[in-house]
């Protein structure tokens, strides 16, 4: 086989590098064509331009020589939409109802009803995934599910959010630890202590944040108070379109930082079997692919979108590395994965696709 | 003959293996022995999706995986496979340009006739009850909030009530309405139309108002928004703008898509507001007032809100301006 990706043996221990082959050029057509027959078909095509898209990027991202591969039937994910549309439509007449009752009951059956619809979607995604011919599958039950995000997201709320990291913990080990490839499991090992360290990061620099732009709302606010006499209501939108602005930094700043520093800490902290992730996703390299991505789809008005996902997917695979202990060819199937290729025996809980 | 590696579904250890077609079936051989014969038909070719390497999915499990893209191609076509129309279709240049073409004009289309239509549509449907609950819930919002009970005598309330009562509506028979008297300190001289038939007028607006018929002026522009049931339907519009917006610019930055929906549906409501002041025109030559009252009302009010808050450009604003409505109203003279 093709051994060129494989870099900087320790051992015998082997770094695995992924890359994406993927070019924007080219998913531009796809994408545009796709967009337009879902359009068309009043958005029922767009199941068949989920598989396709979601092809594309598996396909283009390649471990080992080998692509991943997505196998998802589009009648699944028609079928887990319009669940999804048929609820966000209640939810609007009961909005418009304007009894806040009804309002509340919907959201609330949503948050009942999550962990089911949660575990749906991990089931229906890692099944449909394969790599060299091998299915991942999620075992993860009901009764996790709903301790994960009813429970620990129910602390969450009542905390006021300090428990944030305890449920994101939670959740992350539950998407993890339930996650095979073939018969082996992958295992997330960050404590809550882990979450907690990056936690109180990211809510330093937002309060750092929110002091600064309330210092600048207060500083925009003292003229009218009457300590600087003759400003006119033009300080004001300048002291406003200030805050706006800022908080549009902000929003790219500690978003890129966040999401950087939880891929990582999850990524890092997992094996499969005797592999190791090494994931290096950086903030600063986050930050200037939405800068450089937000500045061209204002420009081309929303169509340099292929372009866009495709430099996000390209520095994602890029800085995933994968050490392994003895290569990446010792992987076993599944028993289900036997007994038939499609899995069809299972179709019931496997043909509803409920990710978005 | 193309070089691929195979995979036997079992396990993820790759075999190289070499491809041919023969007698009317795929065979995979090892350089020893044909590990797998099927007939082309019976192996699911995926499409060649940008330069990552293709996957021949095997009946009863197991895949190739072919890195050479051309030499598959050609022995794809010596079996009589041919890729399907939308794969092709993903390959031309051509398809690609006239697809932006196509999805700016279905999204002008859609913006000038498919919303307002769907909307329309929807509207008609909607049950008078849930139309009357949603303008009561935002009228107890108004009250929690900005309005004040108000402080007109009853007697010149009565008087403004009747007067307008004694109107007669331009087309047949009036819309169902509801005349409201607020006191509204926070928000000066006003008058709106709320959804189910209210509508709610200001003591500011009654005192800043020098003839009684400018007020019946301004009465009969909110007559004109229940008159074409506006609240609902801009409602409607915006949720329709905002989903589209939101599904076209959701990913990339909520605040954007808000931007964009505010533009896109401030531009509606500049046309509902042209519409009641062309149905209050003609309601109050209808009743032989001239509709320079309504012009003078305008006036009047821009006026009483100048140097408050108007720096909001003309792309955002919900009004048209006043002088171009007050010319629109000339054709009415």
């Amino acid at each position: 086989m093709d051994l060129s990706e494989t870099h900087d043996a320790v051992g015998n221990t082997q770094e695995y590098r992924l890359s994406f082959t993927g070019s924007g050029g080219d998913y531009f057509r796809i994408w545009i064509v796709n967009l337009l027959l879902s359009i068309c078909t009043l958005g029922i095509y767009s199941a068949w331009a989920k598989v396709r898209r979601l092809q594309y990027f598996h396909r283009n991202t390649l471990l080992a020589g080998s692509g991943f591969d997505y196998h998802g039937n589009p009648v699944g994910i028609l079928k887990g939409r319009l669940l999804v549309f048929g609820i966000f439509v209640i939810y609007q007449v009961a909005g418009f109802s304007g009894s806040l009752g009804l309002v509340y009951a919907v959201l609330g059956l949503v948050f009942l009803i999550s962990p089911w619809m949660i575990r749906q979607a991990l089931r229906f995604r890692a099944w449909n995934t394969s790599y060299r011919g091998l299915r991942f599958h999620f075992a993860g039950t009901l009764g996790e599910a709903f301790r994960a995000y009813v429970g620990r997201g129910l602390a969450t709320a009542i905390t006021l959010g300090l428990a944030a990291p305890w449920a994101m913990q939670g959740q992350a080990r539950y998407k993890m630890n339930n996650l095979f490839f073939g018969q082996s499991n992958f295992e997330m090992t960050a404590t809550v202590g882990d979450y907690y360290k990056v936690f109180l990061k990211i809510l330093g620099l937002m309060l750092l944040a929110l002091a600064i732009s309330f210092g600048a709302i207060f500083l925009s606010y003292l003229p009218m108070a009457g300590f600087a006499p003759g400003v006119t209501p033009d300080g004001v939108a300048i002291g406003i379109i200030g805050v706006v602005a800022f908080y549009f930094v902000v929003f790219f700043l500690i978003g890129p930082y966040a999401w950087s520093r939880l891929l990582n800490l999850v990524w890092n902290n997992s094996t499969l079997g005797r592999i190791r992730f090494v994931s290096t996703v950086r903030a600063r390299g986050l930050l200037w692919i939405s800068l450089t991505n937000l500045l061209g789809l204002i420009l081309t008005l929303g169509f340099y979108w292929p372009w866009a996902v495709v430099r996000l997917a390209r520095y994602r695979a890029e800085h995933t590395a994968l050490l392994a202990d003895g290569g990446l060819d010792d992987f076993l199937a599944h028993a289900e994965q036997d007994v038939g290729a499609t899995g069809e025996e299972a179709a019931d809980w496997l043909d509803l696709d409920l990710g978005l | 003959m193309v070089e691929a590696r195979y995979f036997d579904g079992r396990s993820s250890r790759p075999r190289a293996v070499l491809l041919d077609w023969q007698d009317g079936a795929l065979m995979l051989n090892d350089g020893e022995e044909t590990l797998r014969r099927h007939p082309l038909q019976e192996v699911d070719v995926t499409e060649q999706l940008g330069d990552g390497p293709r996957l021949l999915r095997l009946p009863g499990g197991g895949v190739c995986e072919v890195d050479d893209r051309e030499g598959l191609a050609s022995l794809l076509q010596a079996g009589g496979y041919r890729d399907g129309l939308v794969a092709r279709g993903q390959r031309s240049l051509l398809l690609a340009v006239l697809a932006i073409v196509a999805l700016i004009a279905i999204a002008a289309a859609g913006y000038q006739w498919g919303v307002p239509i769907a909307a329309d549509l929807v509207a008609a449907r909607v049950p008078e009850e849930l139309v009357a609950r949603s303008g009561e819930e935002t009228l107890e919002l108004l009250d929690d909030h900005w309005l004040r009970p108000s402080r007109l005598p009853g007697a010149r309330r009565e008087a403004l009530r009747s007067q307008f009562a004694a109107l007669r509506p331009p087309d047949g028979e009036a819309p169902h309405w509801r005349l409201l008297f607020r006191a509204a300190p926070q928000v000066g001289a006003n008058a709106f139309a709320l959804p189910g038939g209210d509508i709610v007028l200001t003591d500011e607006l009654v005192a800043l108002a020098r003839d009684d018929r400018e007020i019946m002026a301004v009465l009969a522009h909110e007559l004109g928004h229940q008159h074409y049931r506006h609240g609902l339907r801009s409602a409607l519009q915006g949720i329709i703008v905002g989903a589209a917006v939101t599904a076209w610019l959701g990913d990339v930055s909520t605040a954007l898509a808000g931007l964009s929906s505010a533009v896109l549906g401030a531009r509606y409501s500049r046309e509902f507001e042209r519409e009641a002041d062309t149905y209050a025109a003609r309601m109050l030559q209808h009743n032989n007032l001239s509709s320079e009252w309504l012009a003078t009302a305008l006036q009047r009010l821009e006026q009483a809100h100048a140097g408050k808050v108007d720096g909001t450009p003309s792309l955002l604003s919900t009004h048209p301006h006043t002088a171009e409505r007050i010319e629109a109203l000339k054709v009415h003279r």
